[in-house]
């Protein structure tokens, strides 16, 4: 037997013809190299090739942003498995269901890290939002991309709403009857809501659903949304996302030394006296590759844990006539249903959205504040971090109100009380105010949130110039006024502030 | 070079996921019906001599049954059911005593068994889980599916059970107060789908046992004020379902034959109808025609067997009780009690503002015909206790 001469083997195979056209450059570890695994690799490709060492810590982006994206990943390659399996019919929804969690190899753990997955996902693409709020990312040059965020953020909640219904259980059609409800109570579109032009036969909720409940056509557009049009919209508008991230650079900015920043050297102040220290870099390959591929690991680790102890919930059979008390939207929307206890259906469920949606696109355009671009800074943006904190923690303690305390006939009960569905609490009478007191009130309050802050912080006022400034402080009343109604019914059980029950309008 | 924490992620994280990973592969590979199938085959070989049963290839065995919307896999587990060599096997392997008459190729098991029969673990299968509305029922209760296919269940070997419970049934006068299948009161439930009523419309509050819905009906009825007292601060009165002090086996019998109100659908093919001939009844006189029709129309849930009363009805100003029927030859005349009959009447409240008062005479006039109308009059009539019973 002649000699086997492995380096001869290895030098042979890593210079033909197929080696190199496949890996084109070695490994070794040269500047060079590190620049080539980036730019020559597609994928890798979204990377810049240097990056501010200030993006590396983890204490900047929580990762938010790339373990969002790591999720939609896990949910199209787990999603396009389970569609083999799943049939959108209202004979087989819910029995596919079944042989996913008994028959189907491996298809309990595939179901729930689907589930798991895309709740997860909701909630980072909320996280990822707020951090980048909180470290003043959205700022000029960033403002298309916040926007685009918030449209991505809207297709997660969309994506997630729509995936709801498929296992075709109660759970799923009753929280999707809540929510497309709400469609139907859309101003002048909707069938039930004020000045509705149209009937329930072709109103909002008819789009949604195809027909006027919850059936086996809703069941269908869904699946098509969930599993080709919403992933498509996901997927065209992510690219532009990072592409924009690449366009725009990175936002982490270098920090003056800790003896400095205590002295109270300003952020802003000391960047320009050291402009060196933006032009620091370092190599994304192995810096930023790496730490993304770590952390990916531990989402999967986590993921797959949470999907061997847990199993996606899966209640009885859908069945439009047993109308479970309470019915509950998804978490991330309990908050709004909520908010139904307060207001009508057309306000929580269509007029609110709306304005949260353009409250957070107008962010950008409104704050005109230049400092705290790239980290996070709270002493000079005092304003603005407050007015979003609070929306944020209303946000958060309306969902978790709703979703963890709210039972039977939407009653009140702290989670270690027993449900009682013959509990019916008096409420007393509920008033409305008069519409000759509540719609000068109503003009008055609004007029007073424009009027005041001015008064009180002139120069604040005159930064951000007349538009801007209404703007601002309108978006700022209305988050004020969800308050101000919850106090107005508690307290002093006011119904409607304003009513007028022939267009169903009440406000 | 990163911070060392990375390091130690990537670590902790590749040695869970792998873990994690074996972990899955396991699961997957070992279900615990693989295991009762290795013992059943094991003990199949035993009882045959036939030493290459042991080796049986372990699968999942189903019977798939469109015409019933069931697919059924509990003889994944339970194989041994149409194998007459392990009649006195220990369970879960033991001959199904009735599998030569319902083979289980063609009935599957949950249409009579109740239970999950999609699902592959004891716990998930026997159904005693979360959303899971119709578990295995009990032993003596599985009699109550047989009325999904057989509509005369006299003289049916194994349904005596529920016969009597029929008896009762119309004995005590259910139908007085409740409706079933278009037949019967206003005032209290519809029975017609008993057996699929939700579990979240049940109140457990006052259920000691399991939250089944058997379970419920067999403590409501051995007591129905101890499972629904009402709520007087909400001035909700205690059901006025009277507690007819039924024995085990009667509560059994009763909870069976409730659980049999369900709108399975059942194949043509499998309904046993009902050809048994029913020649007119013929009745000696008025009186006992009269009876029949008390009987019929269950008057005595309410006015007590042979009209004698003492069924409780909270907060009416005739004592708490509705009225008994001995005297109303004194009080009335036959038009006055016919005109009371027709049109019905409801109790006036001994507390004024108390709850309402839970039972109510309806108005039976679109009901009885005008020749039962008489011959209940002459029934009623005649239960006035000549002077020797008064004494």
């Amino acid at each position: 037997m002649p000699d086997l001469d492995l380096q001869d083997l290895a030098r042979r195979v890593k210079t033909s013809q197929i080696w190199r056209s496949v890996f084109r450059h070695g490994y070794q570890d040269t500047p060079r190299n590190r620049a080539l695994m980036v730019l020559a690799n597609v994928f890798l490709h979204l990377h810049p090739v240097k990056i501010r060492p200030a993006a590396l810590r983890i204490t900047y982006t929580w990762g938010l942003g790339g373990i969002s994206f790591y999720l939609f990943l896990v949910l199209t390659l787990t999603g396009v498995l389970l569609m083999f399996y799943y049939r959108p019919t209202v004979e087989h929804a819910y029995l596919d269901m079944k042989d996913l969690r008994y028959v189907v190899p491996f298809g309990d753990p595939l179901r729930n890290m689907h589930r798991w997955a895309a709740h997860l996902m909701v909630f980072a693409v909320m996280l990822h939002m707020a951090s980048v709020f909180y470290r003043g990312a959205y700022k000029p040059p960033r403002e298309y991309n916040w926007v685009i965020g918030v449209l991505l953020l809207l297709v997660t909640f969309l994506l997630s709403f729509t995936g709801y219904l498929l296992p075709w259980d109660q759970l799923a059609i009753w929280a999707v009857t809540v929510g497309t409800n709400m469609a139907a109570a859309t101003p002048i579109l909707g069938a039930e809501g004020p000045l509705a032009i149209v009937g329930p036969e072709s109103d909002a909720r008819f789009l949604l659903l195809g027909a006027k409940a919850v059936g086996q056509s809703a069941l269908l557009r869904f699946y098509v949304l969930h599993c080709v049009l919403l992933p498509l919209v996901f997927a065209i508008f992510v690219s532009v996302h990072f592409w924009r991230v690449r366009k725009d650079e990175f936002s982490a900015m270098p920090l003056p030394p800790k003896a400095e920043r205590r002295q109270g050297v300003g952020v802003e102040e000391w960047l320009r006296a050291n402009p060196q220290a933006r032009e620091e870099k370092v190599f994304v390959w192995p810096n930023l590759v790496g730490r993304e591929f770590v952390a990916t690991l531990v989402v999967t680790a986590v993921l797959l844990a949470w999907s061997l102890i847990a199993h996606a919930p899966l209640e009885e059979l859908a069945d439009p006539n047993k109308t479970p008390n309470p019915s509950k939207a998804p978490w991330y929307f309990a908050g709004l249903q909520e908010l139904l206890v307060y207001f009508d259906p057309w306000i929580a469920g269509v007029v609110l959205p709306t304005a949260i949606l353009i409250g957070l696109t107008a962010i950008p355009y409104l704050d005109v504040n230049p400092r705290g671009v790239g980290y996070y800074n709270v002493r000079d943006r005092k304003f603005a971090v407050s007015l979003f904190t609070f929306g944020l923690t209303l946000w958060f303690v309306l969902i978790a109100i709703g979703y963890y305390l709210r039972g039977p006939g939407w009653e009140w009960y702290w989670p270690w009380q027993p449900w009682d569905i013959h509990r019916v609490t008096p409420q007393g009478p509920l008033t409305n105010l008069p519409n000759w007191a509540g719609v000068p009130l109503l003009v008055a309050f609004f007029g007073a949130c424009v009027a005041v802050p001015r008064l009180v912080w002139k120069p604040f006022a005159r930064a951000l110039g007349p538009i801007r400034y209404t703007v601002t402080m309108l978006l700022a009343g209305g988050m004020f006024f969800v308050v101000l109604k919850i106090i107005l019914r508690l307290l002093f059980k006011v119904k409607y502030v304003v009513s007028f029950p022939g267009i169903n309008l009440n406000i | 070079m990163p911070p060392r924490i990375w390091y130690r992620l990537f670590f902790l994280a590749s040695v869970s996921l792998t873990g994690l990973f074996l972990l899955m592969m396991w699961t997957e590979g070992n279900p615990e019906w693989k295991s009762y199938q290795v013992a059943y085959h094991r003990l199949l070989a035993q009882r045959t001599q036939a030493v290459a049963t042991a080796r049986t290839p372990l699968a999942v065995r189903q019977v798939h049954l469109p015409e019933f919307g069931r697919t059924d896999r509990c003889m994944t587990c339970h194989l041994g059911v149409g194998n007459p060599a392990m009649a006195d096997a220990p369970q879960p392997f033991r001959t199904h005593p009735d599998y030569r008459v319902h083979p289980v190729e063609q009935y599957g098991c949950t249409i009579c068994h109740g239970g999950q029969g999609m699902a592959l673990t004891k716990q998930d299968a026997h159904g005693f889980v979360k959303h899971w509305e119709r578990p295995l029922l009990p032993k003596p209760l599985t009699v109550a599916s047989c009325a999904y296919c057989h509509q005369n269940l006299v003289g049916l070997k194994g349904a005596e059970r529920l016969v009597r419970a029929r008896q009762l049934f119309d004995t005590v006068g259910c139908i007085g107060c409740h409706t079933l299948n278009g037949w019967g009161g206003p005032i209290s439930t519809d029975l017609a789908y008993s057996a699929e009523k939700p579990l979240d419309e049940f109140d457990f509050r006052y259920v000691t046992g399991i939250h089944t819905a058997f379970n419920w009906h067999m403590e409501h009825f051995k007591n129905p004020q101890r499972v629904n007292p009402g709520d007087l601060a909400a001035n909700v009165p205690p059901t006025p379902m009277p507690n007819y002090r039924f024995t085990d086996e009667e509560t059994e019998a009763l909870t069976a034959l409730v659980l049999g109100f369900a709108h399975e659908r059942i194949p043509a093919r499998f309904v046993v109808p009902d050809r048994a001939p029913r020649p007119a009844p013929q009745y000696a006189s008025a009186v006992d025609a009269g009876r029949a029709v008390f009987q019929k129309y269950g008057c005595a849930a309410c006015h007590g067997m042979e009209g004698r009363g003492g069924v409780k009805n909270y907060n009416a100003a005739t004592g708490g009780e509705v009225p008994p029927l001995l005297y109303v030859a004194q009080g009335f005349t036959r038009d006055q009690l016919k005109e009371l009959i027709r049109t019905g009447r409801y109790p006036t409240k001994a507390d004024p503002k108390g709850p309402t008062v839970p039972l109510w005479m309806p108005a039976w006039k679109d009901k009885l015909s005008e020749e039962e109308l008489e011959h209940v009059v002459e029934y009623l009539v005649s239960l006035y206790p000549s002077d020797s019973e008064r004494n």
